[in-house]
């Protein structure tokens, strides 16, 4: 491919002003990868300087693939987005963007996809190798399915995982999907009770072991030391340290 | 060291030996290479000419958990790692320090999300918490010498030493209820008499409040209450039972100097309970399941029948348990 | 006679090497990689989650988080890409320009220096790891009279700068260019001619220019396959486009080139530096920040821009619904997680010590890759 001898790419065109989507559609830019897949375009949008095309679901593959072929060789993204809870949205939910980039015109242009959780996209993999991973993200994260990907799963939660974090309605502090990472190891699960605020003393979920005490740490002193002073005073006899020790372990909440 | 570990009564040999151990432990804490996330730079960060964790004498991080004393967790522990982490904390060999350096170590710092766990504390003890975000290396120096005065307060020859329990911590793992944290303790000390769950306590005295003070002037009343509510915010979590430590007027030989004989002479005329009670360790382990006076009551009711629990006490009150049960005519087992 | 019996060994998500969480699972043949699979997300803490509940500057200091050795780069990019939702990219005065300018570049020498220690002691060399160090304490210190932190620097504002520079700090950046020239010089004087280095760098995943188009791969690792592409040059941001650098591009695509591409680069951004320096001191004092209301509320529409962070292309994909004053939906575009995605490609067939300074010459951080 041309594209990719090693020259200096041209200054980046200067932003065209707001227009219809007929015009977008007539931009150089575009025009020639979607001359035949017009009716595959259910829109555009000029925002900021970027052109968005809207592409209908099925024909997605087709179009990026004739992208590529008029030297849009570089995905530089793709993302979903979960518009259910977007104001005044009334569409499908979930919504796939991939962002390209032509080094000839030093442009990039985005191709969004409209789709529901039951629908899936299917994969671009096939045109950009890039996509796997971000295809796989994107299933990790909303849960939206790609047909025809070489191996969709999970990437950055644990196997096992029940949910997908990044819709709307999956509350920053997670809920208690029920997955455990090796329970046998690690029964109650680390992490923030499903729901807590991690202020209350019976939300505190500290290591259910043994902490095995030394001594008393200086900067605990502070406090602890006018608790220890009466209490060996008892026993002040022969081992005052031994006493000290003796307590120790049956008041190991003092040295947290 | 197993020869020589926990037999001594502390005098100046064994409190000399102790502090060469603990100098040699403390100036040569080998950590273990841990970086997790932007703290793990500023550790690099304290390795580097101008911090030189060197003079510290814990220059020497080595990569596997087998060959390591101190488990620096720098960074923000995902739950995804968390399994990672515990397994690695159980691969190092004792004795073992863990620090927990960064916010997000020591509480989850600023990731209250569904993937954090909400500091490493809830996977493995840690000794200090080195706060910061990251911290300075200078911090992580601060910390790494507050392990130091730490380790430097380790008893290793006597009995109720370090290594004393360590020995009891694989008894205790395996045969007591996992305790719950300190503030959940606090919160039940509040609710009911026995502040630790399963584990029972000696009745408590009356309220050291108004038995030590003369009950005439309010002053001096309100000087404890004031004592009692700075104690308080200053460790509040610090559960004040100074009356059931050591020996009480229903327990004097609930000592743990005195020998066997010297305390079933102080139980004789008790019922079989305060004879079995005496007959234990008095450490208030919780190595058997319950502390000392629990475990005699078990005995007594019957609600167990292993007499082979007390692990301090090895062999002289396994023998007088069996000797107390026998005369009792219980059923015994474990002996 | 002999079976030939493939090994499947875990390349742990704890390993002496300081990249952080990264897992690979090999399949090894006595000592050939047959395949390498990068599992990630040992450090995923969900900022992409928190980035929605969050006011646009509350967000910044999370950004610095995410690829944790360079902070300013993705500091910059946020604020950038916001600034772009709003409409405002040409409202920032020149002051502040030159001073993000500046820290991105400052930023970006300390984090090749870091590139170099731990690629150079992961490889086996150790010296380079005290003398980068050395040098990216004194990077630091400029950070820390700056903004007031070493590493996780949230450094920049929407619209400008939070702080003029403190006094002083102009001469003591000039000091720190004078000599750290004949600092790389010692680096190199190390490394570049060194047998051994070359015996463990040359010809080691060498990707060819189509290859990391498809893949995706920016940054040092697509330059030191020969495609003279940065966005500084192709994107210009800020005052980039007055100043004179060169871009460097390898030959082979191979370790040795990119590790000859980021010392360049080092070079050059202490050029960038030393042009910078005269150009802030001409522009008044004080103009740091663009006259916009402290209520950071875009309007409805969706954004994507990108910087070139040291390790590649970050991009910020930024949705707003213009009711709110979070973000509804802030995409990071890692470098690190896409150029990662070419691992297996490029270890296959070399041997296992090999994937060592594969990791390390791709320059991954695992903030970036899990976010």
């Amino acid at each position: 491919m041309s594209d990719t001898t090693p020259t200096t790419p041209p200054a980046a065109p200067a932003a065209p002003a707001a227009r219809t989507a007929e015009e977008i559609l007539r931009d150089p830019l575009v025009a020639g990868p979607i001359e035949r897949y017009r009716d595959a375009v259910t829109g555009a949008r000029d925002f900021a300087g970027e052109l968005t095309l809207f592409i209908d679901r099925d024909r997605i593959v087709d179009v990026c693939r004739s992208f590529k072929d008029d030297g849009w060789i570089y995905l530089v993204d793709l993302t979903g987005v979960d518009y259910s809870k977007f104001p005044g949205h009334t569409g499908p939910r979930f919504s796939v963007a991939y962002t390209l980039y032509s080094l000839r015109r030093n442009a990039r242009v985005r191709l969004r996809v409209w789709t529901d959780d039951a629908t899936p996209v299917p994969s671009v993999t096939s045109v950009w190798k890039t996509a796997n991973w971000h295809e796989r993200e994107t299933f990790d994260m909303m849960g939206i399915r790609f047909s025809d990907h070489p191996n969709l799963e999970r990437i950055l939660m644990w196997e096992g995982f029940n949910g997908y974090p990044l819709r709307k309605d999956f509350p920053v502090r997670g809920i208690d999907t029920g997955a455990r990472i090796y329970p046998e190891v690690f029964p109650a699960g680390g992490g923030p009770k499903a729901g807590s605020t991690g202020k209350d003393a019976k939300d505190v979920n500290l290591y259910k072991g043994e902490w095995p005490t030394y001594g008393v740490s200086p900067v605990a002193a502070i406090g602890g030391a006018k608790k220890a002073a009466p209490a060996p005073a008892p026993a002040l006899t022969a081992a005052p340290a031994a006493a000290a020790t003796a307590a120790a372990p049956a008041d190991e909440d003092e040295d947290e | 060291m197993g020869l020589i570990e926990n037999r001594f009564e502390p005098n100046v040999l064994t409190t000399t030996v102790d502090k060469f151990f603990n100098w040699a432990r403390k100036s040569s804490l080998w950590p273990m290479q841990f970086g997790l996330a932007c703290c793990a730079i500023e550790m690099m960060a304290v390795l580097d000419p101008r911090h030189d964790m060197a003079r510290f004498g814990a220059e020497v991080f080595r990569a596997t958990p087998r060959q390591s004393d101190l488990m620096i967790v720098a960074g923000t522990v995902v739950e995804k790692m968390a399994p990672i982490v515990k397994r690695l904390y159980d691969q190092m060999p004792d004795p073992k320090w863990v620090i927990a350096m960064g916010s997000c170590a020591t509480c989850g710092g600023p990731y209250d999300t569904y993937a954090v766990t909400q500091g490493v504390d809830r996977l493995v003890p840690v000794d200090v918490y080195v706060p910061g975000c990251p911290p300075r290396p200078e911090a992580l120096i601060w910390g790494l010498l507050e392990l130091q005065k730490k380790i430097e307060k380790m008893h290793i020859l006597r009995k109720g030493g370090e290594a004393y329990d360590f020995a009891r911590a694989a008894v205790r793992d395996s045969l007591r209820p996992g305790h719950e944290g300190p503030a959940l303790r606090a919160e039940q000390a509040q609710l009911k008499p026995a502040p630790i769950s399963g584990v029972k306590r000696a009745p408590a005295a009356p309220k050291p409040a108004a038995a030590p003070k003369p009950a005439t002037a309010a002053a001096p009343a309100a000087t404890v209450e004031v004592l009692e509510e700075v104690r308080e915010a200053a460790a509040p979590e610090v559960i004040p039972d100074d009356a059931t430590d050591g020996a009480s007027p229903a327990a004097p030989f609930h000592d743990e100097n005195l020998t066997l004989p010297e305390r079933m002479e102080l139980a004789q005329g008790g019922d079989l309970k305060t004879k079995l009670f005496a007959a234990m360790a008095q450490t208030d382990c919780g190595a058997c399941g319950w502390d000392c006076e629990g475990y005699g009551e078990a005995l007594a009711t019957g609600e167990t029948n292993d007499i082979s629990l007390c692990v301090p006490g090895e062999a002289e009150t396994l023998d007088m348990l069996k000797l107390l049960m026998t005369e009792a005519g219980k059923p015994f087992e474990g002996a | 006679m002999f079976d030939v019996h493939e090994m499947e060994v875990n390349f742990g998500p704890q390993h002496p090497s300081t990249h952080g969480v990264l897992r690979v699972l090999l399949k090894i043949d006595g000592e050939r990689i047959v395949e390498a699979k990068p599992v990630i997300g040992y450090l995923h803490r969900g900022t992409e989650k928190l980035f929605e509940h969050m006011a646009y500057p509350q967000c910044i200091p999370h950004t610095d988080r995410m690829d944790y050795v360079a902070a300013a780069t993705n500091n910059l990019g946020f604020v950038e890409a916001v600034e772009k939702l709003m409409g405002i990219t040409g409202q920032i005065p020149r002051r502040a320009q030159l001073m993000r300018v500046m820290l991105s570049e400052l930023q970006r020498i300390s984090s090749h220096l870091l590139w170099l220690a731990t690629h150079a002691i992961d490889i086996g060399a150790m010296t380079p790891f005290f003398y980068c160090f050395r040098e990216r304490e004194e990077v630091l210190d400029l950070f820390e009279k700056y903004c007031g932190a070493r590493l996780t620097l949230n450094c920049m504002r929407i619209g400008g700068m939070p702080d003029d520079l403190p006094p002083g700090w102009l001469d003591e950046l000039e000091a720190f260019i004078g000599k750290f020239e004949a600092a790389v010089d010692e680096y190199e004087s190390l490394l570049t001619n060194n047998r051994i280095w070359k015996r463990r760098t040359v010809g080691i995943g060498v990707i060819s220019p189509e290859e990391a188009w498809d893949w995706g791969i920016t940054g040092p690792p697509l330059r030191g396959s020969g495609v003279e592409w940065d966005l500084r040059r192709a994107q210009p941001y800020e005052c980039y486009p007055e100043l004179d650098f060169e871009i460097p591009i390898g030959r082979n695509g191979d370790t040795y080139d990119r590790y000859l591409v980021r010392m360049i680069e080092m070079r050059q951004s202490r050029r960038i530096l030393e042009q910078c320096i005269p150009l802030i001191k001409a522009t008044p004092a004080g103009e740091i920040k663009a006259r916009i209301s402290r209520v950071i509320r875009p309007p409805e529409g969706e954004v994507y821009h990108s910087v070139e962070s040291p390790k590649g292309e970050l991009g910020y994909h930024i949705v707003s619904d213009g009711k709110t004053q979070n973000a509804y939906r802030c995409r990071v575009r890692p470098p690190s997680f896409v150029n990662l995605q070419a691992l297996p490609a490029m270890a296959k067939g070399h041997l296992v010590s090999d994937l060592v300074a594969l990791i390390g010459t791709i320059d991954i951080v695992l903030g970036e890759v899990d976010r």
